[in-house]
């Protein structure tokens, strides 16, 4: 068992501008190792791109961003060997099979065929695609091609794996499915996930801790709970007739300047 | 965030390094395998070459008789119909290119190799095969079509130098492919070098074209790579060694930097 240190993602005064559009400003937040922790916010809020940036595909503007210690900019090979990674766009193949998409991205991470060959079959059985492994991802529905994204993912035996709208356009089925499975990495096998989604059960199913972003900035961080208790319901219903829900955090960090962080 | 609990990874990774070699098999081998399963990749050059091949050397066969002296015509068509397969079927490694930046899943390869250079390399790799296989299979339509070759060497000569302009080519549909991530990028590529290529001694020597296309054809770069292919069977007629020699290397190397801006940009943009 290797021991990480206890953060396992630090992000600190991370800005992002394309052109004159600054789509991050200062966020700083901390994932703690072994937890679910959520980006939430609308669109436009910065979640891909800090994303992105802490799983190297993006360079910071300012700021610094660190896995498990080491920076992505300066360290990002060994950020990249610690990192799974399924992106927002279904970054397949359609015109390969599970097995090949496995084995061919095992390979590309320095794994021999073998090993790579091995650690496929391994996954297609966790992730219980092994009776899809030879059809070819076109052929697939969108939950099981999302499964294989998961896959390769896990390829490397990452210690932290960046999750971006994973579920978004899946059935209600599926998504409880993946849920199941997100939670069983994270808890049985200790892997650090990070998942940025809109949508808000998915983040009270999932998340042990919520960062809440608006227009490139964190506007809250804390439990689902303690950000449940720092919103009134009633300056959202008004009335106060049940407990907040992240509906209620969601609806007022969105719409109102007030931080509560 | 409140958790700070200790992470633990459950299964100890392997050890991984970064070789390049297996990578580029592997990337190649992937390459091969996608354009078997377009075979529009592979057919479509294929025949268009074939094609015009019959075409020309059907109107053209007794015509040509009387103005290319001892050479056959079959002889003289041959090189430019091998140098258009060549430029169309470089048009692959765009194709595949684009078919991997598009979607993102290039990205998601050179975050897993630390390098995009080897699923750039399998591409290219796999398009040198297409124009080798299907100048081969021109080759030996041509010979249906009664062209006697002067030997192994020569049939060598001709596919090497197709391959090598083919390459030059693909090059750039690479770049082009990073920069712009479009099928209609790429085929730009390839209508400017097919374009180019009918800006030269077509259908009879250079030397004999007149007007405005003889003028052109005298400074379309093309026009030296064909000479040089033609003079493989002695068909040639303004054959500059050092001009063909100039222009091959300008092809490459202007590839090469093509793909590097390109990849520079890319990067750039992130």
């Amino acid at each position: 068992m290797n021991q990480l240190p206890e953060l396992a993602v630090e992000v600190d005064h991370l800005a992002k501008t394309y052109g004159d559009r600054s789509v991050l400003r200062e966020v700083t937040f901390e994932v703690a190792g072994g937890s679910r922790t959520v980006l939430l916010g609308p669109n436009g809020a910065g979640k891909s791109t800090t994303l992105e940036i802490i799983a190297t595909l993006r360079r910071p503007g300012g700021g610094h961003v660190r896995v498990h210690g080491h920076d992505v900019v300066t360290d990002t090979t060994a950020v990249r060997r610690m990192l799974g990674l399924t992106p927002q766009r279904e970054g397949l193949d359609p015109l390969m099979t599970p097995l090949e998409t496995l084995v061919f991205h095992a390979v590309a991470l320095g794994l021999t065929r073998r090993a790579a060959h091995r650690r496929a079959t391994e996954l297609l059985e966790l992730l219980r695609l092994d009776g899809n492994s030879g059809t070819r991802l076109a052929k697939l529905s969108g939950g099981t091609r999302r499964r294989v994204d998961l896959a390769m993912a896990l390829l490397g035996h990452p210690s932290v794996i960046i999750l971006d709208e994973p579920t978004t356009g899946l059935d209600p089925l599926t998504r409880l499915d993946l849920w199941t499975e997100l939670r069983r990495l994270n808890e049985t096998d200790g892997v650090t996930l990070l998942i940025s989604t809109q949508d808000l059960h998915e983040a009270d199913v999932l998340a042990t801790g919520l960062i809440v972003l608006r227009d490139g900035e964190v506007v809250a961080d804390g439990t689902p709970a303690q950000l449940k208790q720092q919103v009134d319901r009633s300056a959202v219903t008004g009335l106060r007739l049940e407990e907040p829900t992240l509906d209620d955090v969601f609806a007022t960090l969105a719409t109102t300047p007030e931080r509560t962080r | 965030m409140t958790t700070t609990t200790a992470t633990s990874v459950a299964a100890p990774a392997p050890d991984r390094a970064r070789r390049p070699l297996p990578v580029l098999a592997a990337a190649t081998i992937r390459s091969v395998r996608t354009v078997g399963r377009i075979p529009a990749l592979l057919i479509s050059p294929l025949g268009m070459s074939l094609f015009f091949m019959l075409i020309y050397s059907g109107q053209l066969a007794g015509v040509g008789g009387s103005y290319l002296g001892q050479t056959s015509f079959i002889t003289f068509l041959l090189p430019l119909i091998l140098l258009t397969g060549a430029v169309t079927g470089a048009a692959t490694a765009g194709e595949l290119v684009v078919r991997d930046a598009a979607g993102g899943y290039l990205d998601r390869l050179g975050v897993a190799h630390g390098s995009s250079a080897p699923f750039l390399i399998g591409p290219l790799a796999a398009t040198a095969l297409v124009i080798i296989g299907q100048s081969v299979l021109t080759v030996l339509g041509a010979v249906a079509l009664g062209y006697r070759p002067g030997g192994v060497g020569s049939v060598a000569a001709l596919v090497g130098l197709a391959l090598a302009i083919g390459l030059g080519v693909a090059l750039f549909s690479v770049a082009i492919a990073l920069r712009f991530a479009t099928s209609a990028a790429v085929n730009g590529v390839t209508t400017l070098f097919f374009g180019l290529s009918f800006f030269t001694g077509v259908l009879a020597p250079a030397d004999q074209l007149s007007g405005w296309l003889r003028a052109v054809a005298r400074f379309n770069p093309v026009t030296y790579l064909l000479e040089a292919m033609r003079a493989v069977e002695g068909a040639a007629t303004t054959h500059s060694p050092m001009l063909a020699t100039l222009f091959f290397a300008l092809l490459s190397a202007g590839g090469v930097v093509a793909c590097m801006l390109s990849l520079r940009k890319r990067s750039a943009l992130r």
